[in-house]
This record gives structure tokens, C-alpha cells and sequence, in this order.
């Protein structure tokens, strides 16, 4: 497929409660498309879109699942794999907000340690019902220590920061993955461009190690 | 809803094919106009499939009757409070923390009720029916109800899309008249105005939801019991503690069922790392009801109901649906893979969506490559090669079908699947439990390693003893397709079952047996003898579970000669001629404990019969006394021996019979997995003789290259640029850890 050239692939999870919206971040961002009536994800959906990032084609495989898919019967397949994760609740919906404690917990339990976790307040269209403030919000996402979360308001129905959200995760993640291969030095750099896979597998070692040296 | 004229009509039609339940199912077969579904009363037919299971329509009214008078007083139990919040006022304090106060279910149920009415309000967007407040509102009610008497599963995601086609097509036929024109009226119309009253459209379609749930709950069950909603987040946090039943299903549809009609698309599935689950979750839990258009949907379930109304048809309707994309998936890549079947391509036409339940049945009834190649055949561009040669090693499985094991087929009422499955992992979790929970109490008693040394000996001898052997006349292969589909047994494997359900009554009263004794020691006060018999309890459980692991191991025979003279005569020395000489645990002590152990308890048979006898008198059949003196005199004797021994002196009650069922089925399965293949090619260690058997990766395939895959772009090698970008892919492995990023995170 002509279309599907890309120098990197990153899985993204969506999560967060039932009716906070994933499924319409998803196809707002994947197809621009929003549905009032959307049905509830039974099980897993997922969708592709590609951006560019410095010249770069990233390919972000999108996983969107049932809120209550919690309870899971498919966490680890779901979780496997993901770089980034977007934790989305209602600012209409005080509760989908206390949840998302409970949803970090999931992913300290299931993820990656060191997933990219963007918090997403999503519905900033409902100005009228908001029930959680965006600084309450953006605090929590900063606790210093404890919470090193992005965080995003959005509106998959009007399209607001839903691009920027997409992007700003998956530059968050690129840079990432691309600083520890700059910083690998020498040989990593010079294979950047052609060989990803192998100077990034070269320089894990170094990487974790320096990981370990910052914290 | 309809006129009384028109439902007439179609009551004539009706009942007109429902001759007998045969026939009526039958009849729903081909989806045309003629089908009684279609042109009759469709929800009359899902109600003989599902409730009546008969076609005498003087019958039905009394069923009717108890089905809805049991939901009304279900309804009014239970939503009494929802329905009339005023009642709750007087009875107690709103402001009382008391866990049983009305005030405090009511506030739960009505979370529950907001759980379940955000799935409604969002259920069938697209149908003005299911817009109406009315039809929420019922929608709710029923969901609630269920909810509240099947607490062990609760309301899950999807059963929403189970219910809301029952409920359409009860409303459907429903007769839109008045309620003074229900009463009178000739008197053939009596059945049909009492089964189509509009004022029971809610209770009828909670009976079916309940009957299509008893099959359907397990797709919505939990890995855990514990792990309900109010536990799952502050519970221990370690992730996944067991695979739910509906990953369990899945995993069967694609390492069993596909693996046997199309071994070459399994095999792909797994190379390109499709979990199963992902797409199936969706598939199973909502009975397709996402996957094709409402009409085709009510089609396909019409036969589906009316072939299997215990739903383990459903798994081969998934296996139906992978075989009709299968040139397709058989070239995808993960991604494509993922997107083929997660949006799932109606049908090539003149083929509808209910072609797939025909398919399935057929699947069921040729559950070979044979089978399956012919259905891909049937549907494809290019006929299915099944002389290719990683076909052949199950063909020639399929085809020795007899006459007789076809008719075995079609009476067999097979056991769930899944419960199948799930027997079959408590089994093995028993032993394991078991002899983990000896373990653990002889840590507390002192023993220790001593008793991991002897059961580790054990251990050691019997995979001796299991290499030495030859594999001479066992068809693994046959075996365990056979046992587990319980369908095709080939004539020449019937020896080996027998003889398998002999090894496994053998086995069974070896269990039986130890667990007598571990009772009767647990009530001993002295706790060298504790010592002692748990040693040998636990020596015996290993013994019994190493036989388990591999079936290829014979048995001692049932009647050995029980040398109680020489004692520890073959400890340490097990020859490969005689598989009775098992090391007993803590050899070296044996000779200094034997008299002890006789000095302290000269008395014991008279002594410590009664309460004994007492102990493991109602459960375990055996008879006390010859139980007792076997356990004094056998202590320092090599296991085997002992326990055959005693497996002959309480033989003739010794199997519970429930028990040995267990111990004939699931363990004939369970050991067939793990023996060897009948492949010349294969030597004899146990490994699983399939690829897709127990967890038999490909070193290259493990999830830590899966990992690598999601973030690196590699995409199951299909595509010479992505390859080209990740030379080594095994070394790739290391590339996803994600200590890198976090590396760079942390400024």
C-alpha cells in the first residue's frame, strides 16, 4: 500500500469512562467526522491516521475501547504495545474527572511505565454544564512528583484541540523516541534517517541507563 | 405493531409450518418469503425455539402465563422504589448509612439504572423505535431486571444489542388494537391474542433476553469473581489474573476450531498476531448484531435460534465468517487484518449474512480441513489446494467419518464449550492448588525442602522413566480431536480411549485415596507423623500430576504386588522396567522412621479408626478400616505401589462417581494436549505436538515483538519497506522498552 509508508508507527490508547467521548475523538481526528448518536464500542475499535512531524511520517494506530471494557477481557491486548495513552473525561461530568485517578491506576498496572499519558477534558462545548474547571484540571495533571500528565481541553463536536491533542502526543512521543537517538550520539544519529529500528534498538541499553540516572 | 386482520394472516402461516418443532426449524432455514419468520410471526418462532421447545400450541398459553406473571412480580419487586420513590420516604431515615436501608439500595440502583441507560439512550441511533422514550424506558426496566437477579455478571456492554432486537421483533407482532377488541373474538384467535398482547411486549422480551442470556452471560463474564465493577480498581494491582471466558472462547475459535477447518489462515492469524479477542469480543458478545444490517441480523438469527438455542453454534459462525474472507486475510498484514475484521465486509450476494449459520452447521458436521476447504471453495475465487503439504497432517483425520459417528453428531448435546474449557483449566488448578496447599502446610509443619527434594526425585524418575519409553501405540492427534469435540471418534482410537478412561480411574482413585489420607492426618495431634504423611500426601499428589502431565507414562498396574518386607527396596533405584519403584519422599529417613513410626502407634489401627472412619466416611467411599491400616503400613513404601493398593482395596466404592466423570473427560483432553504428536518427524518429549496447543510460540513471535511492531512500524513482514527499516527484528525486541522514552521525558 502506497499510502501506508511511514517512518514510525505509534499505538495511542484512548480510555476513560463510558460516554466521555473516545469514540468521537477517534473518528474526529482519524475521518473528521463527529456523530451525536454514536453507538457504544463493544470490544475494540481502532483507526489510523498519519502526520508529519520534522519531515517525518508518523503513523499513530489509534485503540478505542468500551468505557467499561475496564473490566476487562482484553486489557493486555490492549494496552500492549501503546506509547501513548489519552485519558479522557467529561468536563460535563464531574464523575468521569474522579475517575480518572482510577484510570492512572490502570495504567500503572497494564501500561508501559513510561506511556506518554495526555489528560483530556473533552466536551469544552457544553460552556454551560461544566462541572469540572480547567485549572482544577490542569493542576491535578501537574502535581509535582506524582502526575506528570499533558493536558488538553477538547471538543470532538466542534473539532476544537482535537488535531492538536493528536499532534501534540504523538510530537511528545516522537521526541522522545528521537532525543534518546540524537543523544545516543555518533553512529545512532547517522542512521536516523534510514534505520530507525536499528539505532533505536542499539541505543536501549544507554537509554534505559540514563533513565535510570535522571529519576 | 399490526392489525388483528394481518396478524391473523400471519398466525396462519405460522402455525401452519409449526407441524413440529422439526419442521418449523426447518422451515426458517432458507431466508426467502417463505420463511415463517419472514412472512409469518417471527417472534412466535424465537418463542417455540427459545421458551416453548415445542410446537403444541395449547401448550403455550400456560407457559406464557407463568413466564409473565413471574416477571411481574420480578418487576414489582424489584423497581418498587424506582416506581413509586414515595413508598421509600416513610420507611426509614434517607440519611442512615445502613447498608440494607431502601434509601441506600435505591441510591445504587439508581447508578446502575444511569449505567444502563447510557447504553440505551446510544442503542440503535439509527432506528425511530429505539428513539422513543417509551421503548428506553423498557429497554431500561428489562436491562435492570437482569441485572439485579444475575449480580454475578451485572450489566455489561452490549447486552443492550442483545435485547433491543428481541424487543423489536416482539413489538413487531404485537397487535396495535384496543383492549376491549383482545377479549371477545372467535375462539382460534384466543392463543393468538394472548400471545401477541402488546401489554406483555416487555415481559415476553425479558424472557428471551433471559433465555438467550443462559448460553450468552458467559460471553460478558469476568477473569475473576472478585473482579466486579466496585473492586476492579482498588483490588491488588496485578493486571490480569486469569483470561475472562470470552478470551478463553476466542482463543479456541482460533487455535481449536480454525486451526482444524483451515489450518493455513490459523497459522497466518498467529504469524501476523491477531489476538483473536479483538475482533471476536464484538462478534460473539453481540451476536453479530454490529456486524450486519438489522435485517440480515434478524435472518441470521433466525437460524441460529432455531439450529442451536444454546448458542455454541455461534463459534462456528465466527469460523464461517473467517472462511469467507480468508483470501483476504490470508494476504493482510496486522493492520489490514484488524480493519477487515473489525468492520467486516457485507457478504458477496446472493449470499446473505444467514448464509454463515448454514455454513456453520456445516462446519459442525464436517469439522475437518476437508470441511473447511469445501467452504472456501464454495465462496472463493480459487479452489482451497488441501494437498499442500501443511494441510496434510489433519486430513486425514477428518475424513473417517462413520455413519455412526455421524448420528452421534446430530443427538450429541454436547457440553458447552466453554464450560468444557473451564472444567478442564479447574482441574488442573485443582491438583495444582492441592499440592500447593500441602506445600504449604508442611512449610508450617517444618518440612521444606526435604519434601521439594523428594517430590522433585519423583519428578526426575518419572521423565526418566517417560524418555525411555517408546512411543508405540498411541494417535495423540486423533485422541484429543475426538475428546474434545466429543463428535468424530476414529474406530481405531477407541482402545486408547478406553484405556485412557481406565489410566484416568486409576488416577482418580490415587487422589481419592491421598486425600482420605491427608484428612485423616490433619485431625492427628503428633506432628512427626504430620511430617511424615504429608511427605507421602504430597509425594502422591506429584506422582498423580506427573502422570497427568504426560499421558504417554503407563500406569502401574492395578493390582501390584505389595511388598511390605522389603520396604525401601527401590527407592532411589526406579528401573524403566518397573515404573512402580517411585522414590518416596525423604528416602534417606525411611529406614529410621519406620520404627518409630511403628513404636508410635502400636495401637493406632483399633485407636484411630473411629474418627477417621468418620472423616472421610460421607464424601470419600472407602472403606475405613482397610483405609487406615493401608496408611500405617504404607508410609515408608514407594508410592505407586501404596497408592494402587489402596486404589484396589477400596475399589469397589472408591470412585466418587462424580468425580471419575470429571477425572474421564477433561483429563483424556487436558493429557492428550500436552502428549507428543504421531508425527514421525517429532521425537517423544511432551511438548505440545501443535503450534497452536497451550502457548507453543514461535521464539520469533513473542509479545516483546509485538511490542516492537506497534512502535516501530514493522507489520508482520509484509511489506519490503517496512522490513527493509528493521533489519533484525528478534533484536528489535529491546528497541520497544520504553526506558528510552522515559529517559528522554524526565528534563
Amino acid at each position: 500500500m502506497a499510502n501506508d509508508e511511514y517512518d514510525f508507527l505509534f499505538k495511542v490508547v484512548l480510555i476513560g469512562d463510558s460516554g466521555v467521548g473516545k469514540s468521537n475523538l477517534l473518528s474526529r481526528f482519524t475521518r473528521n467526522e463527529f456523530n451525536l448518536d454514536s453507538k457504544s464500542t463493544i470490544g475494540v475499535e481502532f483507526a489510523t491516521r498519519s502526520i508529519q512531524v520534522d519531515q517525518k511520517t508518523i503513523k499513530a494506530q489509534i485503540w478505542d475501547t468500551a468505557g467499561q471494557e475496564r473490566y476487562r477481557a482484553i486489557t493486555s491486548a490492549y494496552y500492549r504495545g501503546a506509547v501513548g495513552a489519552l485519558l479522557v473525561y467529561d468536563i460535563s461530568k464531574h464523575q468521569t474527572y474522579e475517575n480518572v485517578t482510577r484510570w492512572l491506576k490502570e495504567l500503572r498496572d497494564n501500561a508501559d511505565s513510561n506511556i506518554v499519558i495526555m489528560l483530556v477534558g473533552n466536551k469544552s462545548d457544553l460552556r454551560h454544564l461544566r462541572a469540572v474547571p480547567t485549572e482544577e484540571a490542569k493542576q491535578f495533571a501537574n502535581v509535582p512528583g506524582e502526575n506528570n500528565l499533558s493536558f488538553i481541553e477538547t471538543s470532538a463536536l466542534d473539532a476544537s484541540n482535537v488535531e492538536l491533542a493528536f499532534q501534540n502526543i504523538l510530537t511528545e512521543i516522537y521526541r522522545i523516541v528521537s532525543q534518546k537517538a540524537l543523544d545516543n550520539g555518533d553512529s545512532a544519529q547517522a542512521n536516523i534517517p534510514a534505520g530507525t529500528g536499528i539505532s533505536l534498538t542499539k541505543q536501549v541499553d544507554d537509554g534505559a541507563a540514563k533513565g535510570g540516572k535522571c529519576c | 405493531m399490526r392489525s388483528l386482520e394481518e396478524s391473523r394472516k400471519r398466525w396462519q402461516v405460522t402455525t401452519r409450518h409449526a407441524t413440529s418443532l422439526d419442521e418449523l426449524k426447518k422451515s426458517v432455514r432458507p431466508n426467502g418469503h417463505d420463511s415463517p419468520c419472514v412472512s409469518g410471526l417471527r417472534s412466535v418462532c424465537w418463542k417455540t425455539f427459545l421458551l416453548f421447545q415445542s410446537t403444541e400450541v395449547t401448550g403455550w398459553s400456560r407457559v406464557l402465563v407463568d413466564s409473565r406473571s413471574a416477571y411481574t412480580s420480578l418487576r414489582e419487586h424489584l423497581l418498587r422504589y424506582i416506581d413509586n420513590p414515595d413508598e421509600v420516604g416513610s420507611a426509614s431515615d434517607p440519611l442512615n448509612d445502613d447498608k440494607s436501608s431502601p434509601w441506600n439500595t435505591m441510591r445504587q440502583d439508581e447508578e446502575i439504572r444511569a449505567e444502563i441507560f447510557q447504553d440505551v439512550e446510544r442503542c440503535m441511533p439509527e432506528e425511530d423505535y429505539f428513539r422513543k422514550p417509551e421503548t428506553q424506558k423498557t429497554l431500561l426496566d428489562i436491562l435492570f431486571v437482569f441485572c439485579k437477579i444475575n449480580q454475578d455478571v451485572g450489566y455489561r456492554q452490549g447486552m443492550h444489542e442483545v435485547l433491543a432486537p428481541i424487543l423489536w421483533v416482539i413489538e413487531q407482532d404485537a397487535i396495535k388494537t384496543q383492549a376491549e377488541e383482545m377479549s371477545p373474538g372467535p375462539e382460534e384467535d384466543t392463543v393468538m391474542k394472548e400471545m401477541l398482547d402488546r401489554s406483555y411486549i416487555e415481559h415476553d422480551a425479558f424472557t428471551l433476553l433471559s433465555l438467550v442470556m443462559r448460553s450468552a452471560k458467559s460471553f460478558y463474564e469476568l477473569a475473576e469473581p472478585d473482579k466486579r465493577p466496585d473492586t476492579s480498581f482498588t483490588g491488588s494491582g496485578a493486571p490480569q489474573q486469569g483470561a475472562s471466558p470470552i478470551v478463553e472462547r476466542s482463543k479456541r475459535i482460533h487455535e481449536v476450531y480454525l486451526a482444524r477447518l483451515d489450518p493455513e489462515l490459523a497459522k497466518h492469524l498467529t504469524d501476523i498476531e491477531v489476538l483473536p479477542q479483538i475482533f471476536l469480543i464484538r462478534w460473539i458478545r453481540l451476536l453479530f448484531g454490529r456486524e450486519f444490517p438489522f435485517d440480515d441480523l434478524l435472518a441470521l438469527w433466525d437460524t441460529l435460534l432455531a439450529e442451536d438455542p444454546d448458542l455454541d453454534l455461534v463459534d462456528m459462525v465466527c469460523v464461517a465468517m473467517l472462511l469467507r474472507v480468508r483470501w483476504q486475510l490470508i494476504e493482510a498484514n496486522y493492520s489490514m487484518a484488524l480493519m477487515l475484521l473489525l468492520k467486516y465486509p457485507f457478504p458477496e450476494p446472493p449470499y446473505g449474512p444467514q448464509s454463515f449459520v448454514d455454513d456453520a452447521i456445516y462446519l459442525r458436521d464436517n469439522f475437518s480441513a476437508a470441511g473447511g476447504a469445501r467452504i472456501i471453495s464454495k465462496y472463493g475465487a480459487r479452489p482451497l489446494n488441501l494437498q499442500s503439504s501443511d494441510l496434510r497432517p489433519s486430513t486425514p483425520l477428518g475424513q473417517g467419518s462413520s455413519p455412526k459417528q455421524k448420528l452421534s453428531r446430530t443427538r450429541s448435546p454436547l457440553p458447552s464449550p466453554a464450560s468444557f474449557l473451564k472444567q478442564q483449566g479447574g482441574v488442573e488448578a485443582l491438583f495444582q492448588g492441592a499440592a500447593k496447599g500441602v506445600l504449604d502446610r508442611g512449610e508450617r509443619l517444618g518440612i521444606n525442602q526435604a519434601v521439594r527434594d523428594a517430590v522433585g526425585e519423583v519428578r526426575k524418575n518419572m521423565q526418566g522413566l517417560q524418555a525411555s519409553r517408546t512411543n508405540s501405540t498411541r494417535r495423540s492427534e486423533g485422541m484429543r480431536w475426538s475428546l474434545d469435540d466429543g463428535r468424530s471418534v476414529p474406530s481405531s482410537s477407541k482402545a486408547t480411549v478406553a484405556a485412557m478412561n481406565a489410566r484416568n480411574l486409576q488416577l482418580a482413585r490415587m487422589l481419592d485415596q491421598t486425600m482420605s489420607d491427608m484428612r485423616a492426618v490433619s485431625k492427628e495431634g503428633d506432628k512427626e507423623q504430620c511430617v511424615e504423611a504429608m511427605d507421602l500426601a504430597v509425594a502422591k499428589v506429584e506422582f498423580v500430576k506427573v502422570y497427568l502431565e504426560d499421558s504417554t507414562m503407563p500406569l502401574p498396574p492395578d493390582s501390584p504386588p505389595l511388598d511390605p518386607a522389603s520396604p525401601s527396596a527401590g527407592l532411589r533405584s526406579p528401573s524403566p522396567q518397573d515404573p512402580l519403584q517411585i522414590a518416596a519422599p525423604r528416602a534417606p529417613d525411611t529406614s529410621s522412621t519406620t520404627p518409630k513410626q511403628l513404636e508410635a502407634s502400636p495401637a493406632l489401627p483399633e485407636s484411630s479408626s473411629p474418627p477417621q472412619s468418620t472423616l472421610a466416611g460421607p464424601e470419600i467411599q472407602i472403606a475405613p478400616i482397610p483405609a487406615t491400616t493401608g496408611l500405617r503400613q504404607d508410609i515408608p513404601i514407594s508410592i505407586p505401589t501404596i497408592a494402587t493398593a489402596q486404589g484396589t482395596l477400596a475399589r469397589p466404592k472408591a470412585p466418587v462417581p462424580t468425580r471419575s466423570t470429571i477425572a474421564q473427560s477433561s483429563f483424556s483432553w487436558m493429557l492428550e494436549s500436552d502428549s507428543p504428536s504421531n508425527s514421525p518427524a517429532k521425537s517423544s518429549p511432551p511438548k505440545p505436538s501443535s503450534p497452536f496447543l497451550k502457548s507453543g510460540r514461535r521464539p520469533t513471535s513473542g509479545p516483546n515483538r509485538e511490542k516492537a511492531a506497534f512502535l516501530f512500524g514493522e507489520e508482520g513482514g509484509d511489506s519490503s519497506t517496512t522490513s527493509s527499516r528493521l533489519p533484525s527484528l528478534s533484536d528489535a525486541d529491546e528497541g520497544y522498552n520504553m526506558g528510552s522514552i522515559g529517559g528522554g521525558k524526565v528534563k
